[in-house]
């Protein structure tokens, strides 16, 4: 009894329930469509799941991701851009002080008036003042110069530095340590004695004063053989007159100064001594004069008064200049400062007391790594400052020097007692002092460069290194020399010093200078690619962000356009149905 | 033929159309009742002694196309399945927050390595430290928290499927009474239409939980089956019995050895009490308690396994020490710490012409230990190797090279590695360097000292009272670290305790490094964005064969999205299959179904042919009369 009520091809027949459920589940469908509009409406925003993203979920994870990093980055970067800022205009004044210092310390020098030179070191105070300021900058509570120890100001303040505190000795006791155990009121730790026809010159051994390296004789008649004999010089030399000398005859002896310049005089055979005035001006060009006596013997002893009194001229200049100069570098250019061991004036070794001397930077810094840990000295000669630390029972050089650090200088090797608590590293060991003998201490610490110990990552996988400490050399230099002209003694009645120190000094300050131009360079071409890379990351962002917009955010004239559509489809819905329901057979019956 | 077998005939006509009323308001009552079926009441020319005497009605009858209901219930159960997942799913995707709020744990990860980068620019800010650990134990708790919810949910499916199974049973005896019932009708040639809508209400209910076929006998009744042929109604009714955990953790697994499983199994009980495993001998495939066991066993179990890979792969890549043994091609193990549980030895050597990395990874204890179990636990079963910690003690002792070497030989060209012959050190023989890429090992430091790899995470957290232990990522033993990691993930105690070991570490001989030292923080954002690593095929991520390789961030950002598609794709196929059904219901109604208007006009049919036969009772009784009178 199935009626044919509707048409056949389709249903055979429509159920009034599920007419009506038919009707209610288009319309709740249009509903919810008609919601979600209104939501992506309202936030703007496609989906409010990941899964209601798709499959463009992953790829609006990753580039919000990537933008999270890419903000990161540019931030480093900011932050990296300020720091090296920061450091360039410490570094400028580091520079412009140096500069200034090296100019017009050379113009004093050049000047016959005195008063010039005199205003030296004051200027240099000032200078030193400007550049540790420098120097200790601080940024976000950073120390820029302490390599990766920020939280320390790296530099001594002036006063401490120049005057030391209490029985704590500056850079000014080191100086005038160092002049005690140079010798430089006396004659340089050298002497010279004379015994029949034989001069000798002797150097008390040990690692100050001066110390002859060569001996030079020329006679101006080059057909006559000179009349000396010299043995080889070592730390002795002996000078043997045998047969007739002739006026202008000459002895060239070469002496190695503390700081490492060799200075040669001249001593030239006369008939009578010049007088004062033209004595003074050979003095100061290194000629020296002895007279010729009627025998070998008594030349013998002329020559080692003419000697005599070179040595002490040379002690009270030259060396006066260089052994301020070495004490700067006994200051400055070790991780810890040496001063001689025991009483200066007999002094042969230096020592490492750290108790009794500043330490100018406190900064992080690399520890000393020496060659080898061993009893048994190398052959001769190694580099220039090769150091060795010298182990129980040592032997040949090294006999007697157990337990301390040996450092060829280029002419001898120098000793220097390290304090208990001194490290060395050597073949991935760390060896610790402990005040006979180094001994194992495990294995070495990480070390790394002044640059390495400040990085920052400004891309994927780019690491840039821009850490600096004031002992580097460009830096520690200008301060070194600077310092010098502030800390050594200016007296205005005998400047000869002052002055052959500020000679010495001058020049290497004016080249410390282009080093710090070269750092500065260096500088300059990292934060260009700081600021390169930088924008590089914005424009990338705003990229980005522009994707992301798309993947995420609805195109708000689509939803409005598809929502007024299926509102008036909802309408007609409603009217469909109520139309339908009017069309019921029971309202006709 | 006589006027009054014509009166007779017109009474049964009024009586026919009578019944035939009553079916029709019983049809208009019930148009909206779902389920009800459109009934009619048969009607035949009623035959005595071979001559029409009016008219007889037969017993009511539904309209019903048994193949299409059959049909409609199958599609219900494949609905109630997937609606039921998509439901959880759709959670899942919730739980990861808005797109653009970033609130994922992809953007945790990404945060925390963001504020690692500040804290490299920074590392001497105790402020800048403080955000790194803010982060940290954020990420955690997030970690903690999404493990939570997701054995919530496994929790909560397990409840429900201890509410279908009652229904089910419920259903079954239902069907069980009606089937009775409906024998005796119809042996009686009584209706039993209204009886079958019944007990098609209680199949429904049935095809809702689980996928059932059934047929119908000649006598009215019934047979349900599984969709694995064990019978639920014959003439009696089976009844499954479910013994529900109540509370589901990560480390409760389904085991198809009911004694063994941490959940509840389904156990079928036959009317004659013969117990059998549902799940081990056909599971139910489709129907809500098969979405239920879909979600406690896979689909939450992957979603769990996700987040404690990661957790797991965040802890470990953190603390991870790298001993590289490139220099001399040899492998000195007495340079090393002793060997872990959870210590990988990986070697790295080109294998006709491609790379290949076979992995040693160090076990306390095989013994007792099935090699396909750890095989499982290891992200590259296919190239991993096991060392027994327990059998390097002896006796008789074998030193770790030896140990190393034992198990790796095994799998690589003979003679590419030289026997150690007892001693601590491994080497490649020589000849051989130049096909071998790398050594290394790879053992997890315990020690926020040792670095500069710092042991961040944890294993427990304060929250639930645990002990806090260093997470070492060990493998063996009867429960696996990483299983339920995310739920147990913290921030190391220590670290919390004194942000600086972000920073300090032993340079080497008791040298710590100082505060702006930025080594570590620098070791760890490498390790968190750029380290890739390998990540086992349990999440559903990568294959055995081919493991999903990549960084902490791309695994964490896959997952997330992984687990968006995942809802996604599952809703697109239920928003289909209910589609489909509703198409089949909507069939079913229009056959079955009853139209008011049809019934009207049936109505207006039985009102005239009423008052036709009562015209006719009129006319009969008029002519009688006229008889009557006649006689008068």
């Amino acid at each position: 009894m199935v009626s044919t009520f509707t048409t056949p091809s389709t249903y055979q027949n429509v159920s009034t329930l599920g007419q009506n459920m038919r009707v209610r589940a288009g319309i709740a469908s249009l509903n919810s469509r008609i919601l979600e509009a209104q939501q992506q409406l309202a936030s703007k925003k496609k989906a409010s799941t990941h899964g209601g993203l798709g499959a463009e979920a992953n790829l609006v994870q990753n580039l919000r991701q990537k933008n999270s990093m890419l903000a990161n980055y540019i931030r480093t970067a900011g932050q990296v851009g300020t720091r090296l800022d920061a450091m360039q205009l410490s570094l400028d004044m580091v520079q412009k002080e140096a500069h200034l210092r090296s100019t017009n310390t050379l113009a004093a020098l050049n000047s016959d008036a005195k008063v010039q030179l005199e205003r030296v070191p004051l200027e240099a105070n000032g200078s030193l003042q400007s550049m540790i300021t420098a120097l200790n900058a601080s940024i976000e509570g950073r120390s820029l110069f302490a390599g990766d120890d920020t939280h320390v100001r790296p530099v001594l303040d002036k006063t401490t530095m120049l005057d030391g505190q209490g029985s704590k000795m500056g850079l000014r006791d080191v100086i005038a340590l160092r002049g005690e155990a140079d010798g430089t009121a006396g004659t340089g730790r050298m002497t010279s004695t004379a015994a029949g026809n034989v001069v000798t010159l002797t150097h008390d051994g040990g690692a100050f004063g001066m110390r002859l390296t060569n001996v030079v004789t020329t006679s101006p008649d080059a057909a006559v053989a000179p009349a000396l004999t010299v043995t080889p010089p070592t730390t002795s030399a002996g000078i043997t007159l045998s047969g007739p000398m002739s006026a202008g005859d000459s002895v060239d002896l070469t002496f190695r100064l503390p700081d490492g310049t060799d200075k040669t005089i001249t001593m030239v055979a006369v008939q009578n001594l010049p007088n004062a005035d033209e004595t003074a001006l050979a003095a100061k060009k290194g000629q020296f004069f002895f007279t010729l006596g009627g025998t070998d013997v008594a030349t013998a002893g002329n020559l080692d008064d003419g000697i005599d009194k070179a040595l002490a001229y040379v002690a009270k200049h030259d060396l006066a200049g260089a052994s301020a100069v070495a004490a700067g570098n006994d200051f400055f250019d070790h991780n810890q400062p040496r001063i001689p061991d025991g009483p200066a004036a007999t002094a042969t070794g230096y020592r490492i007391d750290s108790a009794r001397v500043f330490d100018w930077y406190t900064g992080d810094e690399a520890r000393q790594t020496v060659t080898a840990l061993t009893a048994t000295p190398p052959a001769l000669p190694p580099a220039v400052g090769t150091t060795y630390a010298v182990d129980a029972a040592a032997v040949g050089d090294w006999a007697g020097q157990d337990g301390a650090l040996a450092t060829w200088n280029g002419a001898f090797w120098e000793f220097t007692r390290p304090e208990n608590g001194t490290e060395v590293v050597t073949g991935g060991q760390l060896f610790r002092h402990d005040g006979t003998a180094f001994a194992l201490a495990g294995p070495a610490p990480v070390e790394q460069s002044a640059r390495d110990t400040m990085r920052a990552k400004i891309d994927d996988g780019t690491w840039i290194s821009y850490g600096m400490r004031a002992d580097e050399a460009a830096v520690r230099d200008s301060l070194k020399y600077v310092a010098l002209m502030a800390a050594t003694p200016y007296d205005k009645n005998d400047d000869s010093q002052y002055r052959n120190m500020a000679q010495r000094s001058v020049l290497k300050l004016a080249s410390a200078r282009d080093s710090v131009i070269d750092e500065r360079t260096r500088m300059g071409v990292l934060q260009d690619r700081v600021k390169t890379t930088k924008d590089l990351h914005e424009d990338v962002s705003y990229l980005t962000k522009e994707q992301i917009n798309r993947v995420e955010n609805i195109d708000e004239y689509d939803v409005a356009v598809s929502l007024t559509d299926m509102l008036t489809q909802l309408q007609a819905s409603y009217q469909v149905t109520a139309r339908l329901s009017q069309l019921s057979l029971t309202n006709f019956l | 033929m006589s006027l009054l077998s014509a009166l007779n005939t017109a009474t049964t006509g009024l009586k026919a159309n009578q019944v035939g009323l009553d079916i029709v308001s019983r049809n208009i009552a019930n148009a909206s009742t779902p389920g009800y079926t459109k009934k009619v009441a048969p009607r035949e020319n009623a035959l005595v002694d071979r001559q029409g005497r009016g008219v007889r009605i037969l017993a009511t009858e539904r309209q019903v196309d048994f193949r299409l209901t059959q049909n409609l219930r199958l599609e219900e159960s494949r609905s109630a399945r997937l609606n039921t997942v998509s439901a959880f799913l759709r959670r899942v995707d919730e739980m990861f927050g808005r797109p653009e709020q970033q609130t994922s744990i992809a953007y945790g990860v990404s945060e925390l390595s963001t504020r690692m980068g500040q804290l490299v620019d920074n590392s001497s800010d105790p402020g800048v430290r403080a955000a790194v650990l803010d982060q940290a134990s954020a990420l955690a708790r997030q970690l903690n928290q999404m493990s939570a919810a997701i054995q919530d949910m496994r929790t909560e499916a397990e409840n429900k499927i201890g509410f279908a199974v009652e229904q089910v049973n419920g259903a079954l005896k239902g069907i069980e009474a009606l089937n009775r019932e409906i024998a005796n009708r119809t042996a009686g040639n009584l209706t039993t239409a209204d009886l079958e809508d019944r007990r098609d209400a209680h199949l429904k209910v049935l095809a809702e939980n689980l996928d059932i076929r059934y047929i119908q006998r000649g006598d009215g009744q019934i047979t349900v089956f599984t969709n694995s042929g064990h019978t639920l109604v014959n003439e009696k009714a089976a009844q499954i019995r479910f013994d529900s955990r109540g509370f589901v953790q990560p480390t409760d697994q389904f085991n198809i050895n009911p004694a063994e499983s941490g959940v509840g199994t389904l156990t079928l009980v036959s009317a004659g009490g013969t117990e059998v495993n549902l799940l081990a001998d056909g599971p139910p495939r489709q129907g809500a308690i098969a979405g239920l066991l879909e979600l406690r066993d896979e689909r939450l179990v992957e979603a769990q396994a996700q987040l404690d890979e990661l957790a797991h792969s965040l802890a470990l890549a953190l603390s991870e020490r790298q001993t590289n043994f490139t220099t001399g091609y040899s492998a000195d193990f007495s340079t090393v710490p002793a060997l872990a549980d959870g210590d990988r030895f990986t070697f790295t050597y080109m294998e006709g012409g491609r790379e290949r990395t076979v992995t040693a990874y160090a076990v306390t204890n095989m013994t007792g230990q099935s090699l396909t179990d750890l095989r499982s636990r290891v992200p590259d079963p296919d190239n991993a190797v096991f060392v027994d910690l327990s059998a390097m003690a002896g006796p008789p002792p074998v030193t770790a090279a030896q140990a190393v070497y034992n198990a790796l030989a095994p799998q690589l060209p003979a003679g590419l590695l030289t026997d150690p012959g007892g001693t601590n050190v491994m080497s490649v023989s020589p000849g051989s360097e130049s096909l071998v890429r790398s050594m290394m090992l790879r053992s997890t430091s315990t020690n926020t000292l040792e670095g500069p790899q710092l042991a961040l995470f944890a294993d427990g957290t304060s929250a639930s009272g645990m002990q806090q232990v260093p997470y070492t990522g060990s493998i063996s033993g009867p429960g696996f670290a990483k299983t339920g990691f995310a739920a147990r993930i913290s921030v190391n105690q220590s670290v919390l305790a004194d942000d600086t070991k972000l920073v300090v570490y032993d340079r080497g001989s008791g040298d710590l490094a100082p505060l702006g030292d930025m080594t570590r923080p620098q070791e760890l954002l490498d390790r968190l964005s750029e380290m890739r690593l390998t990540y086992s095929a349990s999440t559903g991520l990568g294959q055995a064969n081919n493991p999903f390789t990549g960084t902490l961030l791309d695994f964490a950002r896959t997952v997330v999205s992984y687990q968006g598609s995942e809802a996604a794709s599952v809703k697109q196929l239920t928003t289909d299959q209910n589609t489909r059904t509703q198409l089949l219901s909507e069939r079913f109604e229009s056959e079955s179904g009853v139209n008011v208007d049809d019934e009207m006009a049936q109505l207006i049919l039985l009102q005239s042919n009423y008052a036709a036969s009562a015209k006719v009772v009129q006319t009969v009784n008029r002519m009688l009369d006229d008889l009557m009178s006649i006689m008068r």
